[in-house]
């Protein structure tokens, strides 16, 4: 790392979440070799002499497609970690483009927890984190094991809701008086 | 517990709802229209009064059915609107969510004496309520309801005492801004905007395009002389019609302070009023190019959380009435520190110590213009080998000194760009995290400061591009709860400082309380 913000102590995802990113790359990779079947078919029908053997495109586009999708799920997941702090959470990924990213659990708006049917059967969950005024999710983290990502929510739900105590919300009582700032 | 009652709007809704219902039906008018005007047509076999009571039929029914079934009340701290008839709906929204509150009145609605309400809260980007059609006094009083804020006597002259005028510019300032700003982009914008939706419209510009340019090509010197009058004559329309809008837009403007809100009020025509608590304000905003910046004056935008987007530029009719984050159209640059005071009044933003970005962004820009460069100049190269082959003929025939250094000028040419833009930006670009504000200031031609306070982030993250790690910089971004200028971001600083401004700004921002909950 730079120095700067040593992750190498932070958790990794689930060791599965390899196993899912490798099959939907794959599934990823048939599909669009299955659209380079299209154009494959209109040039060795209007191109007189043809010089590689039939359906090279198709192939070429799959080899490239998983063979660069394989190298950088390596990577990648290396990349990907979390860290649950005392007041907030952490996230830092990427592999050429990394972001770290940072939510105070007192800005958690609400937590979702989703699975697609790979997912389910390989027992992870995607758990994206919400906070004011974004429409996508601040922060997610999409592979951990179900009991995990159980865990995960209910600290941070938790924690969220002992900074807001649940009867300042309602509308009936009004809300404490806010801490006094530095500059008056 | 005691039911809730529900008030009606203002009959006089139906009048008002008409060109709404007859702008969505107009494809169906202009269809039974066509019919009529057609040799045995739907007319002759039905004759041209069931028709055209028909059609008055399908105009009127929808306002009355709205009429009918809409209602609105205050009950228990909450704000009740029910509507629908088949579906029916019902719309609850406590009190203290609500973020701000939008009376407007087109000219019909003026001529009538009605007003439309409109409620946001944090939740979308639209309006969470509207009700339209209130009479003046309806409104008066439902707007107190909903502040919270105890119902005063409905007098004009009351209204005109009890409030504090914090701003109001003079014809000549909204003029001035008027004129440092051109709507030529904006029409152009209008014009594509348009063409996308008819598509047979597009073509025939692009026709049309072709056109002109066949005749372009046929046009002795003189002619290119004629083209460049008219973009100027184009770009002077579009000054003028700058001009014409901000004055109608904004004239009688008056930013105003009561009771913790901020209330504006403006426009010639198409009436506006707009009341903003300030504790929800989440970030403002100062933008000025550089005509303004010689001319002193400025723009502040206020955002808060959900509602008061800034509708498109292509529906510009609409965009009158639509909300928009502006505090003031116009501010004397010596007016500002007053008034960042009170938009922002737990904060001291008047005297920034101004950090800069790293010298390397200058390097870091080169190095992201270096691969779109080399794209494009080795594209012209391509394309150039391409015609230079036997088999295209000689079809286009390029000049030689093009032929010769066209590839290697587009490349210098474009990392030219990128060093003066990343030398602009090294320049330009600075930032302060004093006094719990992160304050930045962005740009040349149009200058941008962002002032967010440290209590209203909601999310950091610190961000790395390929060519930034290469000179160990980062972005830091900041993202608000409005959705408008969510962003506050910092490219390029040295990474160290970007994670402890990161740290810091995240640790002061976990101190404070939820921002959405208590307007805090």
């Amino acid at each position: 790392m730079n120095g700067a913000t040593d992750i190498s102590g932070w958790k990794h995802l689930h060791e599965n979440v390899r196993k899912l990113w490798r099959i939907s790359n794959l599934i990823t990779g048939v599909v669009v070799a299955g659209f380079a079947v299209i154009p494959d078919l209109i040039i060795r029908k209007s191109a007189e002499k043809w010089p590689f053997f039939p359906f090279a495109i198709p192939l070429f586009v799959l080899v490239l497609v998983v063979g660069l999708g394989q190298w950088i799920i390596g990577r990648s997941f290396e990349c990907y970690r979390y860290e649950l702090g005392e007041d907030d959470l952490a996230v830092a990924k990427g592999v050429f483009w990394k972001s770290w990213r940072f939510v105070n659990r007192n800005r958690i708006q609400h937590v979702d927890l989703s699975s697609g049917p790979i997912a389910r059967a390989l027992g992870l969950v995607h758990v994206s984190v919400f906070v004011g005024g974004m429409q996508a999710a601040a922060v997610s983290i999409p592979g951990l094991s179900t009991h995990d990502a159980e865990m995960l929510r209910s600290k941070l739900i938790k924690a969220s809701t002992e900074v807001i105590p649940p009867d300042s919300i309602s509308a009936s009582t009004p809300p404490p008086a806010p801490p006094e700032f530095p500059n008056g | 517990m005691a039911e809730p009652v529900y008030h009606r709007i203002h009959p006089l809704t139906m009048v008002v709802e008409l060109p709404r219902v007859i702008k969505q039906l107009f494809v169906a008018i202009i269809l039974v229209i066509f019919q009529f005007t057609r040799k045995g047509g739907l007319s002759e076999e039905l004759g041209f009064e069931v028709v055209a009571a028909g059609l008055g039929l399908l105009v009127i029914v929808p306002p009355l059915l709205r009429y009918y079934s809409f209602g609105y009340a205050i009950h228990e701290g909450k704000l009740l609107v029910k509507s629908g008839i088949l579906q029916k709906n019902l719309r609850t929204i406590p009190l203290d969510r609500i973020q701000n509150i939008n009376l407007t009145r087109s000219l019909l609605h003026r001529i009538l004496g009605l007003v439309d309400l409109e409620i946001e809260t944090a939740a979308g980007v639209k309006a969470e309520a509207s009700i339209s059609a209130l009479t003046d006094e309806q409104a008066h009083v439902l707007k107190a309801q909903l502040m919270g804020t105890k119902v005063q006597s409905f007098s004009r002259v009351d209204r005109e005492l009890d409030r504090t005028v914090i701003y109001r510019p003079t014809v000549k300032e909204l003029l001035l801004v008027g004129a440092s700003e051109n709507r030529a982009g904006a029409m152009i914008a209008a014009v594509l905007g348009f063409g996308a939706f008819q598509p047979m419209l597009q073509s025939f510009f692009e026709q049309e395009g072709k056109q002109v340019a066949r005749n372009a090509r046929s046009l002795p010197p003189a002619g290119w002389q004629l083209i460049f009058a008219g973009i100027f004559v184009f770009i002077l329309i579009g000054w003028i019609i700058s001009i014409i809008s901000a004055f109608v837009k904004y004239y009688n403007f008056e930013l105003s302070q009561k009771d913790g809100n901020l209330k504006r009020t403006y426009g010639l025509i198409n009436h506006f009023e707009n009341m903003l608590p300030i504790k929800r304000i989440q970030t403002v905003h100062i933008d000025q190019n550089f005509i303004q910046r010689w001319l002193k004056i400025c723009k502040m935008y206020a955002a808060t959380a959900g509602g008061m987007v800034q509708e498109k530029k292509s529906e510009a009719n609409q965009a009158q009435i639509a909300t928009a984050p502006l505090l003031t159209p116009v501010l004397r640059d010596d007016m500002r520190d007053s008034l960042l005071k009170t938009a922002l009044p737990k904060a001291d933003v008047s005297n920034p110590e101004w950090q800069p970005v790293s010298k390397n962004t200058i390097y870091r820009h080169l190095r992201t213009g270096l691969w779109p460069s080399l794209f494009f100049s080795g594209l012209m190269a391509l394309v150039f080998w391409i015609y230079r082959q036997p088999f295209t003929r000689g079809v286009v025939k390029i000049q030689p000194f093009w032929d010769q250094f066209g590839p290697y000028l587009t490349f210098t040419g474009l990392m030219l760009l990128a060093l003066l833009s990343g030398w602009i930006y090294w320049k330009c670009a600075r930032w302060s995290d004093a006094h719990s504000v992160i304050i930045t200031r962005l740009g040349w031609f149009k200058r941008r400061w962002n002032y967010l306070p440290m209590d209203k982030v909601q999310l950091v993250s610190v961000s790395q591009s390929p060519a930034q790690r290469w000179f160990k910089l980062a972005t830091v971004d900041f993202d608000s709860a409005a959705p408008t200028f969510q962003k506050t971001e910092i490219d390029d600083m040295p990474i160290e400082e970007a994670f402890a401004l990161a740290k810091r700004v995240h640790t002061k921002s976990g101190d404070s309380r939820d921002s959405l909950v208590d307007g805090f």
